[in-house]
């Protein structure tokens, strides 16, 4: 018979497992070319490998923060200890965290010397979209759009507590016969939305200013677009991992909280979200599975060992130096 | 480092688009941009885009940004071949950008001494 405590424990871990098992398979031989992979940018001081470092250790603070935090709850540091007291940051805590990190490495990427060794001319505009694939900005526009759809759908079935703060499901079966619990109202889920917004805002300036640096030496062009390549990706994946992870949580919360009913009278009444509390749970322990796994890539690049080559095609496609100057 | 002037600002994008490698309707980096990449001031970009666009190479869109023109000149494409052939040449017999040119200018001033 399992304790609560291994019980939790296996619950926190299993999506941390299979997320593992999903990074393993992606890292054998065949599949392993499509990750990006940073290039030894020997010549000149570049910002990148700074912001890779920061991504890369951002990105184990959170997946170690993410997985013990059923057991934090469990031993009384959170929503779930008895004592309860409303936070608006209890779901958007790590969306700030990436935050603060994001804007890390903006300034890394603004802040840096910026100067070039040899002035690169530009041959084509250099923007967000230059070195982002469509499909990685998407993945990350579709978990923002889902999640601020769950904020305004847990939102819309909250109820006021009594000091009219939006944080509780209520099911009132007439007379004295209501019941509340905690819940992912407006007032967890609009910090949330405010926070993701920002978030997703914070990333794409971030590439932007990747992008738009100016190169370092017309021969480093091609090794510095793939390391912008490379930069904008992590970036992106950091920022879809913890969406997907916030989304995880709050949706974990909606299917604790929907499991409350009241009987009275031979009757039984349920909460609104009732019949989804079964889905949602497994639909959670999915979605903090995909979050684990964006953020273990971005582990994975960060640690991955430089390489020195880069593809000629790059070197046409950003920038050329001007002959008369050098 | 040297600054670079709204000239050769725009010899530069002239010959992108005379070699073919900026086509008709391809956007131009913005003002912005060029200057930041090139170290000079938004002006100098501004007025070497200016240059371009009286010239009939470039046009502004407002919005839409700043693109080639429609029809732009494009050296003919068996003089580019031969340009490409011999830039090939050159760089497998590591000879430089600068001293390919002097001879290209040489010989043009040549024939124009013996036309």
């Amino acid at each position: 018979m399992l304790s609560i405590t291994s019980l939790t424990l296996y619950v926190a871990l299993a999506p941390l497992v299979v997320a593992v098992l999903i990074v393993s398979c992606l890292w054998l031989p065949g599949p392993r070319k499509t990750l990006p992979r940073a290039p030894d940018l020997s010549r000149g001081s570049r910002p990148d490998a700074a912001a890779k470092a920061v991504l890369g250790v951002s990105a184990t603070l959170v997946l170690l923060y993410s997985v013990t935090d059923g057991l934090r709850s469990l031993w009384g540091f959170g929503i779930n200890s008895g004592i309860y007291e409303y936070r608006w940051w209890t779901y958007a805590e790590v969306l700030l965290s990436a935050i603060v990190v994001v804007l890390c490495v903006l300034g890394l990427l603004r802040g840096f010397k910026h100067s070039s060794a040899v002035r690169v001319a530009p041959s084509r505009p250099r923007t967000w979209r230059s070195f982002t694939r469509t499909g990685r900005l998407w993945s990350l526009l579709t978990v923002t759009v889902v999640l601020l759809g769950f904020v305004a759908f847990a939102g819309s079935v909250s109820s006021p507590d009594s000091e009219g703060i939006y944080n509780t499901l209520t099911i009132d079966a007439g007379g004295d016969n209501t019941a509340s619990t905690i819940f992912f109202g407006w007032a967890y889920g609009l910090p949330v939305a405010g926070a993701a917004l920002l978030l997703v805002a914070l990333s794409l300036a971030a590439i932007h200013i990747n992008a738009v640096r100016p190169f370092f030496r017309p021969d480093t062009v091609a090794q510095e677009a793939v390391s912008r390549s490379m930069l904008s990706t992590l970036i992106l994946w950091f920022s879809t991992g913890v969406l997907l992870d916030t989304l995880a949580r709050a949706l974990l919360q909606v299917s604790q909280a929907g499991v409350l009913s009241i009987q009275a009278q031979g009757f039984t009444w349920e909460t609104s979200v009732a019949a989804l509390s079964p889905s949602l749970q497994w639909v959670s322990y999915a979605v903090e599975s995909i979050g684990y796994v964006f953020l273990l890539l971005v582990l994975t690049v960060a640690v991955r060992p430089r390489r020195g080559d880069a593809t000629a095609e790059q070197i046409t496609t950003h920038g050329k130096k001007l002959e008369s100057h050098g | 480092m040297a600054d670079y002037t709204a000239g050769e600002i725009a010899d530069h994008y002239r010959g992108l688009v005379l070699s073919g490698q900026l086509g008709a309707g391809d956007r131009l980096p913005p003002v912005r941009q060029t200057a930041r990449d090139l170290g000079v001031s938004p002006g100098t970009a501004a007025k070497a885009y200016r240059s371009l666009e009286s010239g009939g190479v470039i046009v502004t869109r407002g919005a839409a940004g700043t693109r080639v023109a429609e029809q732009p000149s494009v050296l003919p494409g068996e003089l580019l071949g031969h340009l490409r052939a011999a830039v090939a040449y050159a760089k497998a017999s590591e000879i430089d950008s600068s001293s390919l040119l002097s001879a290209v200018r040489a010989l043009w001033d040549d024939s124009h001494h013996t036309a």
